[in-house]
């Protein structure tokens, strides 16, 4: 419990907002570092446009002084060489970052005669010092700066260089052709020192190893960090691919290794389109990624702080949630554990666990009260029932409870049940052998249930056996019961009853009904209700006759007895099982025994009724009848000893009862045998040894009897003895000869036959 | 079978037969009766309501017997027979020949009659 909820609520919770802020962090730490990369970019790009414009214009002031110089001598071919020493001197001091300027004239150009004129003022540590450029060491007419315009007639700027015997120094010259009478005459130059550009470019810095580089038009390296490179490398050799994008004189961005430090780096370059330079701003791959990683870091760790604090929040606070809910668990744990003093502090929140905790201190309370009650009615109820108990037991102790109860008596079988709905039921059953062929069986219904009901029950059922045993018709029974019973009943209860009297003998059966659920006669052509002419129930009113009806039943058929609480029990649904179902449920088990019949009716009737509550007693009776079967028959072996002659009597007789024929003919059919048997005994065998004699009894059709007496004696026809003389007086009667006519005067016919060396005397006797 | 002998008067007897008169019983019956007989004149009244059942041996014992009882001049009469018993006499045609009455007071007189005569 203490487990499953907090910790439920700690992982939902804290698990969800994990999930959320690892997902911020995430993307913010994404768009960090995108701007990272970006803002280190757009830096580097500024940097690098940033000092691209600012040399571009240097080199355009250069150009535009050099253009000047260039003009003035075209306007004033005849000036003098102290001017032109002077304009140059102010030149060089008017503008610092111009490191010397020069006036090249072609040879005779300028003067006649003079080959070399070309006035040139330098900065020489800060000293503008002049020159006459122009020796035969130093014949400027093949120097590129001079070479290139003359050959092309433009201006120039020279690809930079170190002036040895000129500037002696590291520098770019621009230079611009001026034409006296439309010739071209000469060059004006501005130097400008690169030694500047190069210290300042060499102090540009990105991040920490970042650094900046400039190439010439060529390619060369002008600027860069490692000196030993400048002006003797050209970048293609060391980065062949930067090379080739650069010289494009574009702004752009690379992608590549660095060529000084040679892990990644990105490269970022501007043109310096004048002098068709380009500046270069390189930068670590790494550093960017070091400061992104820094960056992610910090994050991280704040959030895996942040993330601590929450997982220490939400415990405590999904604690203190789940704490009285595991208080109140505890709670019903011990009350359930019978500990019913138990109570919650009550707890001031007026929350939800508040009310509960309320309402559960008066369930406690309520289920105390209600536990005390509940004792005392159940000791109470516990007294009723065992009285109850009693009661049943007695009331079951009334009925016949034995099955089969006439285990001698074959032509019917016979099984009833009863279930009381309360304890004690008002329903009953009883049956009982009025003489030796007829068996008296009844039901009824008691209005009401309980003990009122079994007591009149009782004293129903008792009133009615005694009468019935007395001799009369079922409905002279019934009407009889009634009168004694109407002016007894003080407690104006009533019973419905149908009794029926079957002649087992006939199949043959007399009924009455006094108010009762006619009873389903079940024969070969289905099943169907018995009519009867239904009178009131006993008990109402005195002087009712009640009809007596006959029916009959064939061998093998059924009549099933049955209490309205079969036909009106419910189901869930309030629906009767009724007589339709009833029917239904007979014909699916027809011709089985009585015992199964009713357990078929009452399975299927329960399963009907489901858990619904039996509502009223249960009882039915079923009856099936044998019927004296044609063919029934029975043998028996003597030996032939007269004393076996009486045994065989009483076998017969009771053969003969069971078939329901009448003592007389007993004695009759008895007598007949024994005259026969003893014949046999005294003189159908020579010798003195054993032998046996054969008896078959049979019923031949209705009412009458075939017995066969079979003996391997020697050939003996009695029948052809002379019948004696009955008028005879005594003297004169022979003694003998008496048995074979009393045989053939009592039985119906007398036979006999000798087949395989057998005498076979066969009689016959139809019976009352 | 069971027989018991009661003697009435000086010269008469009353013998009760309970039970059956078969082939197997009476050969005691007839004994008695024969026994009873040897001596001349006496008077033999025979009690056959608790008889149930007699067959043609039964017949036969109350033949010899009665052949004996001509000899000696004796008397013999029965009384108490059952429906079916009667039945048999009658079929025999014993009820033509012997002497049948209903009751014992009738069997009496008859016998003192016969002895009489």
């Amino acid at each position: 419990m203490n487990k499953t909820i907090s910790t439920k609520m700690l992982i939902r919770i804290w698990g969800s907002t994990m999930i959320l802020f690892v997902c911020i962090v995430g993307s913010s730490l994404y768009y960090s570092k995108q701007e990272v990369i970006r803002g280190t970019e757009e830096h580097s790009r500024n940097l690098a446009q940033y000092y691209a414009e600012k040399y571009e214009g240097k080199f355009q002031k250069a150009q535009t002084i050099a253009e000047m110089l260039a003009l003035y001598v075209t306007n004033h071919p005849e000036e003098q060489e102290a001017n032109l020493r002077r304009i140059l001197e102010a030149v060089l001091k008017n503008h610092g970052e111009i490191y010397g300027t020069c006036i090249a004239f072609e040879p005779d150009a300028y003067e006649k005669g003079r080959h070399y004129f070309a006035p040139y003022y330098y900065n020489q540590n800060g000293t503008p010092t002049f020159v006459q450029l122009g020796t035969p060491e130093y014949d400027y007419f093949n120097r590129d700066w001079y070479k290139v315009p003359r050959s092309t007639e433009k201006p120039f700027w020279t690809e930079p260089y170190v002036d040895t015997g000129g500037g002696e120094a590291l520098m770019i010259t621009y230079s611009s052709p001026f034409f006296l009478d439309g010739k071209f005459s000469g060059i004006a130059t501005i130097d400008i020192n690169l030694s500047e550009l190069t210290d300042e470019t060499n102090r540009i810095r990105v991040l920490n190893s970042g650094y900046a580089f400039i190439i010439s038009r060529s390619g060369r390296l002008i600027s860069y960090p490692d000196k030993s490179k400048i002006m003797n490398t050209n970048l293609t050799s060391i980065s062949p691919e930067a090379a080739l994008k650069m010289k494009e004189m574009k702004q752009g961005f690379l992608d590549l290794d660095d060529p000084l430090h040679g892990s990644r780096a990105w490269l970022v370059f501007n043109p310096i389109p004048s002098t068709e330079m380009t500046i270069a701003v390189v930068y670590a791959f790494r550093e960017v990624m070091a400061r992104v990683y820094n960056f992610e870091k910090t994050a991280i760790w704040l959030g895996m702080v942040g993330l601590f604090a929450l997982l220490l929040i939400v415990a405590l606070v999904s604690r203190s949630i789940a704490r009285p809910v595991i208080d109140l668990a505890n709670a019903v744990r011990e009350v359930s554990a019978g500990h019913l003093d138990f109570e919650l502090p009550r707890k001031p929140s007026n929350d939800e666990v508040g009310e509960l905790t309320f309402a559960f201190n008066k369930m406690v309370k309520d289920l105390r009260q209600h536990i005390d009650e509940l004792q005392k009615t159940t000791a109470e109820k516990e007294r009723i029932t065992s009285e109850l108990d009693i009661a049943w037991n007695i009331q079951k102790s009334i009925l016949p409870s034995v099955f089969p109860p006439f285990p001698e008596i074959d032509h019917f079988d016979i099984c009833a049940r009863s279930l009381p709905a309360k304890e004690v039921g008002g329903d009953f059953y009883d049956f009982f052998l009025l003489d030796n062929r007829r068996l008296g069986f009844v039901i009824g219904d008691v209005s009401g249930k309980g003990v009122p009901a079994a007591l009149f029950m009782a004293v129903c059922r008792t009133l009615l056996k005694s009468t019935a045993l007395g001799n009369g018709s079922p409905g002279d029974c019934l009407t009889r019961v009634n009168d004694l019973l109407v002016p007894e009943n003080e407690m104006m209860m009533f019973v419905t009853v149908f009794y029926g009297v079957l002649n087992y003998v006939t199949g043959e059966i007399e009924y009455a009904n006094a108010g009762h659920n006619p009873p389903c006669m079940m024969t070969k052509n289905g099943v169907t209700d018995l009519k009867s002419q239904v009178r009131l129930p006993l008990g109402v009113m005195e002087n009712i006759a009640y009809p007596t009806m006959k029916t009959r039943l064939e061998t093998d058929e059924t009549i099933f007895l049955y209490t309205d609480g079969i036909t009106e029990a419910m189901n869930e649904q309030d629906e009767l099982y009724d007589f339709k179902r009833l029917i239904e449920s007979l014909e699916k088990i027809q011709g089985s025994t009585p015992e199964k019949l009713i357990n078929g009716v009452l399975k299927n009737l329960e399963k009907f009724t489901g858990n619904a509550l039996q509502s009223d007693d249960i009882t039915a009776l079923a009856l099936v009848y044998h019927g004296t079967q044609t063919g029934r028959a029975k043998s028996f072996c003597i030996e032939n000893r007269l004393s076996e002659v009486q045994k065989i009597h009483e076998e017969m007789a009771l053969f003969c009862r069971n078939l329901g024929v009448s003592k007389p003919d007993i004695q009759r059919v008895n007598l007949a045998l024994e005259e026969i048997l003893v014949n046999i005994i005294h003189y159908g065998f020579d010798d003195d040894s054993k032998h046996f004699i054969d008896i078959a009894v049979s019923e031949i059709a209705q009412n009458e009897l075939k017995i066969v007496i079979e003996d391997s004696g020697r050939e003996f026809n009695p029948l052809e003895n002379e019948q004696p003389d009955t008028g005879m007086n005594v003297e004169s009667r022979p003694i003998g000869g008496l048995g074979i006519h009393l045989v053939v005067n009592l039985m119906d016919s007398v036979t006999y036959d000798r087949k395989d060396g057998k005498n076979l005397l066969t009689f016959t006797k139809k019976y009352e | 079978m069971k027989i018991s002998e009661e003697v009435i008067s000086e010269n008469i007897t009353m013998m009760t037969v309970v039970g059956r008169l078969d082939a197997a019983t009476s050969p005691e019956f007839e004994t008695h009766l024969v026994a009873f007989f040897d001596q001349a004149e006496r008077g033999m009244m025979l009690d056959f309501e608790e008889m149930d059942y007699i067959s043609s041996a039964g017949l036969r014992a109350l033949i010899v017997a009665a052949k004996k009882m001509k000899t000696t001049n004796g008397a013999l009469c029965l009384f108490g027979l059952k429906e079916h018993v009667m039945e048999v006499f009658e079929i025999a045609g014993f009820s033509t020949i012997f002497e049948i009455v209903s009751t014992q007071s009738e069997a009496r007189e008859r016998v003192l009659k016969l002895l009489g005569r």
